[in-house]
């Protein structure tokens, strides 16, 4: 479903992605991983067309993504992004709706269709009863799942998150990751999802792609990639993974 | 807000305005009485009927002079507010008014460039001077938008630099053709200061379609500035055509200034003061914000004005003035509340 | 900043400084015939104004217009004044218009319901064009550069009002006044150098008139030569160097109106090192006799040739 072939970026006369390649399937979960600079958010942002690339494709059901107009491409591709900016003064019912604008108007005017699908974006986030707060009062939490109740209501078969339970305490992140794997799961969506845990990554993605210095180390399921040799080398650190029945990989953890 | 809340606010704004407007008409240096001015007008419904000879003057005053001036006030503080509301949402910014970011000064240069050229003498050459303002503002807002764009922000401190950069380069160049092409310092700083060119109906008649064109054009794009105060990024991945967006706004926006400043001067803080209020009212919603602004900077413009004519009567001080002494002590308020990570 | 926005503000200021240079108020004044009874003659604005008879509610927008049409004798038909305007006293009990610092009233004017209103130079060709807007008359006096000018300002106010005959006689008086000093004049050998000082706000850029102004002409013909001549506008500053070299030999005080004073004067940073501060000639002078481009002119001509020739007069 989604290609990436080639690609290299960079950033003021610096590259940070170098010959990129790999491929997302429907409905499956790609996790990203990689020590900080390693240019998990950088490739997010070309995939989803902010920044621009040097040299090679990004492919999404057969359109090279470069030939398609904004709009287009805001249909196909929705994005969490790692800073939440909720302005002041908007209601989280306005918020999500504003996930709907691709296919409004230019006054932004609202079918009911557009509105039952942000009352669902709301309900599966857990924020219908938030529809009318204002968003800038309510939690970090809280405002996290209305910026992933606005990409629900932007109904793309593709999703892109940067490092989205940062800065929530565990029951938030807990929540977070299990709405959006029950939404993604059930709409057969593909995600790439760009996570600092390790351990969150190996719990919810169906694939991991350890990002290192701008090139992939490695890319596979999350027990051939999360491994003690490969997660040490990239992070520079010793890590060590407990294990469970049949060898199957329980917590992963730096060595004390 | 629901639908019901923001229709009380419109009517109690829709209200003030009338009210206002009454105001102004009402009042000024010469006392009407009453009954006259509802007779004069009752006399312009009815046509044909004879008027007492002695309402001559008041009738001239009336309709020469008052319901010309309100009407030019009404639409000029409105035209401000909505432009100022709109600046602040492109540059996400509270602080961005059309005066302190210098687009009304680059509109009144090229104000008084088309006046100095030739001064108007017929409709058309009065039609010339909100054009010849509109690329001054457009001139104005390009330079301040380059100067103070750092990276993808805009920081307040930058903003109100280049803006008073700005604002005293198109003021000195200002103040230079008005005393050269009249030998006056004091005109100079008079129409600076929103003066003497609110006389008659055709400064009216030269400004109304620009200002409304300005404003309608202005609030179709209310939608698109929600969206843009997440952020270009942010905007662009829900399918906003950021760069496209922006350019039609800072259009519309300067429009909207330049028609105003063209006969009034440059007023400052009326694009401050009453987005900014309303914001805390009805909140960031541009859909609301932007007509609420009209009809709030409508008012608090005829305000300013009736208190410019009435307080030192018969000396009529410039409005600018009088939005000065209100607005400035607001500014350093607002600039006092703004959050930290906004400096 | 990229190069093709400081191309556009060169070229903005460049066009910016030669239109302003190049706009011009005309100042042609001609009369034209007088025909029966109704008058018709060009102002300082190169406007014809045309009244049916002579005005009889008269608005004067300078305190120079009020005193031209008292002298003429129409002060009955004035009805409404600037201001500033408080000579001669009587002017001081017509209706207030406005004009100090700030607008004039317009409704006031219309509320008088003049039918003619008297512009000076002082006055905008705007405020000029939004009073006939209103269907107001409005007659342009522009500020004389000589006698003759004033003379000729005279006679239309007199046309205007119909005090030809007031106007004539005025004419006359003030005719003799002046040939009176310049005969003086002519017996004196010597031509102090003066400096009028206008305003020192800023004590080494003070304000002088200028070589196109009527001090110029006023202060030549009372036998001293105007050290402002040597400069360019007619509102002009000089600066201190300058004055000290050229070392005038008289200095007015034109801002002793707003207290201004010979000591004030010594006291300034280098200005005790000019001769006319240490020969005690900086003398203060009344600047209404010659701020006012009316009647009183002759007034201040002869307080001139007195100050500046002490010697013929006494």
């Amino acid at each position: 479903m989604l290609r990436v072939e080639n690609l290299s970026v960079s950033l003021n006369k610096e590259p940070i992605l170098k010959t990129v390649s790999f491929e997302l399937h429907k409905g499956k979960i790609l996790g990203l991983i990689g020590p900080n600079g390693a240019g998990k958010t950088t490739l997010i942002r070309v995939i989803n067309g902010s920044l621009n690339m040097d040299q090679g494709k990004v492919i999404f059901r057969k359109h090279d993504l470069a030939d398609l107009s904004v709009q287009e491409r805001a249909k196909f591709i929705a994005t969490v992004p790692q800073n939440r900016t909720i302005p002041a003064g908007f209601q989280v019912r306005q918020i999500v709706l504003m996930g709907r604008t691709p296919y409004l108007n230019w006054f932004g005017r609202c079918s009911k269709e557009d509105a039952r699908i942000a009352e669902n974006a709301m309900r599966r986030t857990n924020t219908l009863h938030l529809a009318d707060v204002m968003a800038d009062e309510l939690s970090g939490g809280e405002q996290q799942r209305v910026i992933l109740a606005r990409a629900f209501a932007q109904n793309t078969p593709l999703m892109l998150l940067d490092e989205p339970t940062t800065h929530l305490d565990i029951r938030f992140q807990m929540e977070f990751l299990d709405l959006l794997l029950e939404h993604v799961k059930e709409e057969k969506k593909s995600v790439i999802i760009a996570m600092h845990d390790l351990n969150q990554a190996m719990r919810f993605c169906d694939e991991v792609l350890l990002l290192s210095q701008g090139r992939i180390y490695a890319d596979g399921k999350p027990q051939e990639v999360l491994t003690e040799k490969k997660l040490s080398s990239v992070y520079q650190y010793p890590i060590k993974i407990t294990r469970g029945n049949g060898d199957t990989p329980r917590y992963i953890y730096p060595k004390l | 807000m629901s639908t019901h809340a923001s229709w009380k606010w419109f009517l109690f704004l829709f209200a003030g305005v009338v009210l206002a407007a009454a105001l102004s008409i009402i009042l000024g240096s010469v006392h009407i009485p009453f009954k006259d001015i509802s007779s004069i007008f009752m006399g312009r419904v009815e046509s044909g009927s004879t008027l007492p000879a002695t309402s001559n003057k008041f009738t001239s005053i009336l309709l020469d002079l008052r319901l010309p001036r309100t009407i030019l006030v009404l639409l000029v503080g409105a035209a401000l507010a909505t432009s100022g509301g709109a600046y602040q949402g492109l540059f996400q910014n509270p602080l961005a008014d059309p005066y302190l970011i210098g687009v009304a000064s680059g509109a009144g240069l090229g104000s008084i460039l088309a006046m100095t050229i030739q001064w108007p003498q017929d409709m058309l050459g009065y039609f010339a001077v909100p054009v010849s303002a509109f690329f001054g503002s457009i001139l104005a807002v390009s330079l301040v938008y380059s100067l103070s764009r750092v990276g993808k922000t805009i920081h307040n401190t930058t903003l109100i630099l280049a803006g008073v950069a700005v604002s005293s380069l198109s003021n000195a160049l200002t103040s230079f053709l008005l005393i050269n092409a009249g030998g006056e310092l004091r005109r100079a700083i008079v129409w600076m200061m929103g003066g003497s060119t609110l006389i008659g109906w055709k400064p009216v008649i030269a400004s109304t379609p620009f200002i409304l064109l300005g404003i309608g054009l202005l609030y179709s794009t209310a939608y698109q500035l929600n969206v843009l105060q997440f952020g270009d990024e942010e905007a662009q991945q829900m399918g906003v055509p950021v760069r496209k967006v922006r350019m039609l706004i800072i259009l519309a926006a300067s429009l909207t200034t330049a028609a105003a400043v063209a006969f009034a001067g440059t007023i400052a803080f009326v694009g401050l003061v009453v987005p900014h209020i309303l914001r805390r009212l009805v909140g960031n919603d541009y859909r609301l914000l932007l007509p609420l602004s009209a009809l709030g900077g409508a008012i608090f413009l005829c305000v300013s004005d009736i208190l410019a004519r009435t307080l030192l009567s018969p000396q009529e001080i410039p409005v600018g003035v009088i939005t000065i002494l209100f607005g400035a002590p607001f500014f350093l308020f607002i600039l006092r509340n703004t959050k930290r990570k906004m400096w | 900043m990229n190069k093709k926005i400081v191309f556009f503000l060169s070229t903005l200021l460049i066009g910016t400084v030669l239109i302003g240079c190049s706009a011009q108020t005309s100042t042609a004044e001609m009369v034209a015939e007088v025909a029966s009874s109704s008058i018709s003659l060009v102002d300082g604005l190169g406007r014809e104004v045309t009244l049916e008879s002579p005005a009889a509610n008269i608005v004067s927008l300078s305190p120079s217009n009020t005193e031209l049409l008292f002298a003429v004798g129409a002060g009955d038909q004035v009805v409404g004044r600037d201001t500033f305007s408080d000579y001669p006293a009587e002017a001081t009990n017509l209706t207030d218009v406005g004009g100090g610092y700030a607008e004039y009233n317009l409704e006031l004017v219309l509320e008088l319901e003049p039918d003619l209103v008297l512009a000076a130079e002082i006055n905008t060709a705007e405020l000029v064009q939004s009073i006939e807007d209103l269907g107001i008359p409005v007659f342009y006096i522009s500020n004389p550069l000589t006698f003759e000018d004033l003379y000729r300002n005279i006679e239309n106010v007199g046309i205007l009002t119909g005090h030809t005959d007031t106007a004539q006689i005025v004419i006359a008086e003030i005719q003799e006044r002046v040939d009176a000093v310049v005969s003086a004049i002519a017996e004196t050998d010597t031509t102090p150098l003066v400096f009028y000082e206008l305003d020192a706000t800023d004590p080494t850029k003070p304000y002088t008139p200028g070589p196109s102004s009527y001090y110029s002409t006023l202060i030549s013909m009372a036998g001293g030569k105007n050290i402002g001549d040597a400069l360019t506008s007619s509102w002009a500053q000089i600066s201190l160097e300058e004055l000290v070299i050229q070392d005038p030999d008289i200095i007015l005080l034109g801002d002793s109106l707003w207290g201004v004073t010979p000591e004030s004067v010594s006291e300034r940073e280098g200005w005790n090192g000019l001769s006319a501060v240490q020969e005690g000639m900086v003398l203060p002078f009344d600047d209404n006799l010659l701020a006012r481009p009316g009647p009183r002119l002759i007034d201040g001509l002869e307080a001139l040739a007195q100050t500046i020739h002490p010697e013929v007069f006494d």
